[in-house]
């Protein structure tokens, strides 16, 4: 009998003493102290207590760097600068980076544990990205896979950003979606509509973010925003702009154009959207009207599919382009839509002589 | 043969060629299975066990002589515990390597990755603790068994990863025979090689 | 173990609501190894590699391509459409990011309707993947064979072959 509580008691002391030795472990190798984050030489910094990853860390300071797949290391886009503390490079970062970028230090954030003080260079503009809590304020229907999802911010809250740029909707777990997921969508509403965000979405099939939207987001429901985001913008100068787009991509014009009325534009700006039939249309009378308003803008919808009589330019939306201009050494171009309409529009404006300066896209990707 | 004579470099070399934990024992096969189809993951998991299997089998020796030995510190025979005993410092040696490379080098511990806690589970690194014991062998010989036979290990899955490489370029399978049988077919044959050398050096 | 524990994880990120709404597995109970291996099998017996189903298909995407995304005829044959979406998909193996959008084929003359991806190419390309059984990406390596048209086979793999 004896030997039986001798026994236990021995196992039960190796088992204790081991657990022990384990948490001393754990105290000492797993915890990093405090560690100092400096952004951008000193614009912001701040202390975090190590052992975290580094996108988190600036995520709880309200520095969003872009992320699609919520910190998991699969999307790559979280990518920063790290000047020093980094440690080397991992492998589940290396099929994200170029090698001019692992040459000028690039790391995926999601992927760099804080261990010790770092320094580490963003994007100018991230530093005002901001998380907006809204509420869905309207949907309307577009087109049969197109819809205007319209969300007020929370709040007194108010975006700031220019007319071309884009936010990450955040989708909660739902259904069989266990984790957080974010879209990128191109903001519909102007710069001076700043106490919302349209959004111009397409049902994409077996899309996470897309179906959430069309099947379970209902008005009052709440939503999350990240933003503001991307470099595709109206630039300053004379010169006559024509804007491409097709599908989704009438999001960024329909701020631009009604950026530029609140300006009191006098450029000379047409809008060209292509698409197969008329009922791939929308927004028709929103840009018909603006359009018979101001005399600087002219719209364009071009069919390819669709029969005579319609009223609107027959033709690819390419073709459409090609048949309004002899040369193009005066303008500027701003293409918003798929990649291969893209690289289209890009090389029929070439043939008309646009210099590839000056065209400018949202590719999309 | 008295365990006391045998000089701890030949019980390393023996380990490694005659008495081979993974061709002459069979211990170790579900990872040599599983994991040698190619020979990098071959050789990180190699090292991984080569470590482990050292420490643990030196560690082990510790606890066995100093606590569940009579002549130990409890004075009482709890030598039937060591199945357990040994297991649970595994357990808990495992988790704090772990920790270590993850704090040391986080390459390394990507590199080594889902193999480090593997280890936790692979017969051969219970079964060097166990041979240690019926052997009666000392510190010293204990540190270069476990030495020696960490590295056998290794060297039987790094070449076995090497021929199933070579078989899936240039050679023919059946597909009957695909997988886990060809893999077994080549164990097999590389054991009847390393009977080769047996009575070259003889530890047990 | 069942499975390699990479493969286990490689099969998580396959799940429905992981990367995609309804995932990579479709209802296929077996382990991602065993779908891997079932696939190898068949492509070997019908005397083809997954290089060439890949090639392939890129092949019939590029041939389909529309700035408006219209259905086209490809190859006399065939009633391709491809669709472009904003974004890019990452592999659940972890070694790339690909650009979104379907290609639905239609194959008037056997009736077959096939549905793939930049991504669900190059999980065949590289990774064997052709797609658990009942997913809308489902690839049979068969019905490939028998409708794409590769041209010649080389010689077929000894010994009976089966498909999954």
């Amino acid at each position: 009998m004896h030997d039986v509580l001798y026994a236990v008691a021995v196992l039960c002391a190796i088992s204790g003493a081991l657990a022990a030795l384990l948490l001393v472990a754990e105290h000492f190798l797993a915890d990093y102290g405090e560690c100092t984050i400096d952004v951008n030489q000193g614009e912001r910094r701040f202390t975090v207590t190590g052992g975290g990853d580094l996108l988190s860390n600036l995520g709880e300071q309200k520095l969003f760097l872009p992320s699609a797949c919520g910190g998991r290391g699969s999307c790559g886009l979280c990518k920063c600068r790290i000047l020093a503390g980094g440690g080397p490079v991992l492998p589940t970062e290396l099929p994200y980076l170029t090698e001019d970028e692992q040459a000028r230090d690039v790391r995926l954030a999601c992927q760099v544990k804080v261990k010790r003080d770092l320094e580490v260079q963003v994007p100018q503009e991230l530093l005002s990205v901001r998380e907006f809590t809204a509420t869905v304020e309207r949907i309307e229907d577009l087109t049969h896979d197109i819809k205007l999802f319209r969300f007020a911010l929370d709040g007194d809250e108010r975006i700031r950003f220019r007319a071309g740029q884009y936010v990450q909707l955040v989708v909660p777990p739902y259904d069989e979606v266990r984790e957080e997921t974010f879209r990128a969508y191109s903001i519909a509403s102007p710069p001076s509509d700043d106490g919302a965000v349209d959004l111009v979405i397409r049902l994409v099939p077996n899309g996470i973010v897309t179906t959430y939207c069309f099947e379970h987001l209902r008005e009052g429901d709440t939503a999350r925003l990240t933003g503001p985001f991307g470099e595709f913008r109206l630039h300053e100068s004379d010169r006559e702009c024509l804007f491409i787009a097709g599908g989704s991509g009438l999001a960024p014009f329909r701020s631009m154009v009604l950026d530029m009325i609140e300006h009191e534009n006098t450029r000379k700006a047409t809008f060209y959207f292509g698409a197969v039939e008329e009922k791939d249309l929308y927004y028709v009378d929103f840009f018909s009207k603006l359009a018979a308003e101001h005399d600087w803008f002219s719209y364009v919808p071009a069919l390819s599919g669709a029969a005579e009589g319609h009223g609107y330019e027959t033709g690819l939306v390419t073709e459409v382009v090609g048949r309004h201009y002899e040369s193009l050494d005066n303008h500027e171009a701003y293409l918003c839509g798929s990649p291969g309409m893209i690289d289209a529009c890009i090389k029929v404006l070439a043939d008309k002589g646009l210099d590839d300066e000056r065209v400018f896209y949202d590719k999309f990707s | 043969m008295n365990p006391a004579d045998l000089h701890p470099l030949v019980i390393l070399f023996a380990a490694i060629t005659t008495d081979n934990i993974l061709l002459a024992r069979f211990l170790g096969m579900c990872p040599f299975l599983g994991v040698s189809g190619q020979l990098r993951s071959s050789l990180g998991l190699g090292a991984a066990v080569i470590f482990v299997m050292t420490c643990t089998s030196v560690l082990n020796w510790l606890v066995y002589h100093y606590l569940l030995h009579p002549d130990g510190v409890f004075g009482i025979d709890l030598t039937y515990l060591r199945y357990i005993a040994f297991i649970i410092v595994i357990a808990a040696f495992v988790q704090i390597v772990e920790m270590v490379v993850e704090r040391v080098s986080m390459l390394l511990y990507l590199t080594l990755g889902i193999f480090l806690p593997l280890i936790t589970v692979n017969c051969a690194i219970l079964g060097a603790s166990l041979f240690m014991v019926t052997r009666e062998y000392t510190l010293v010989q204990t540190a270069a068994f476990g030495l020696g036979s960490g590295v056998g290990w290794a060297v039987a899955i790094a070449a076995m990863a090497g021929i199933r490489e070579k078989l899936a370029r240039h050679g023919k399978v059946i597909p009957q025979l695909e997988g886990a049988g060809i893999a077994l077919v080549i164990a097999g044959i590389m054991a009847l090689a390393f009977v080769g050398f047996s009575g070259v050096i003889r530890i047990n | 173990m069942r499975q390699r524990p990479d493969l286990e994880r490689v099969e998580e990120r396959m799940r429905p609501g992981e990367l995609t709404l309804h995932g990579f597995l479709g209802m296929d109970d077996r382990a991602l190894a065993d779908v891997l291996e079932a696939d190898e099998r068949a492509v070997r017996a019908l005397g083809r590699t997954h290089a060439q189903f890949a090639e392939r298909l890129a092949e019939l995407t590029d041939a389909g391509r529309d700035i408006l995304e219209r259905e086209r005829e490809v190859e006399g044959r065939y009633k391709v459409k491809v669709r472009d979406d904003r974004g890019r998909l990452p592999c659940p193996f972890g070694d790339g990011l690909f650009a979104k959008g379907d290609t639905v084929l239609r194959d008037p003359r056997t009736g077959t309707r096939l549905r793939w991806n930049a991504l669900t190419v190059h999980l065949v390309r590289i990774h064997g993947f052709y797609g658990g059984r009942g997913s809308d990406y489902r690839l049979e390596p068969a019905t490939l064979a028998e409708v794409l048209d590769l041209g010649s086979a080389p010689e077929a793999a000894p010994g009976p072959g089966r498909s999954a």
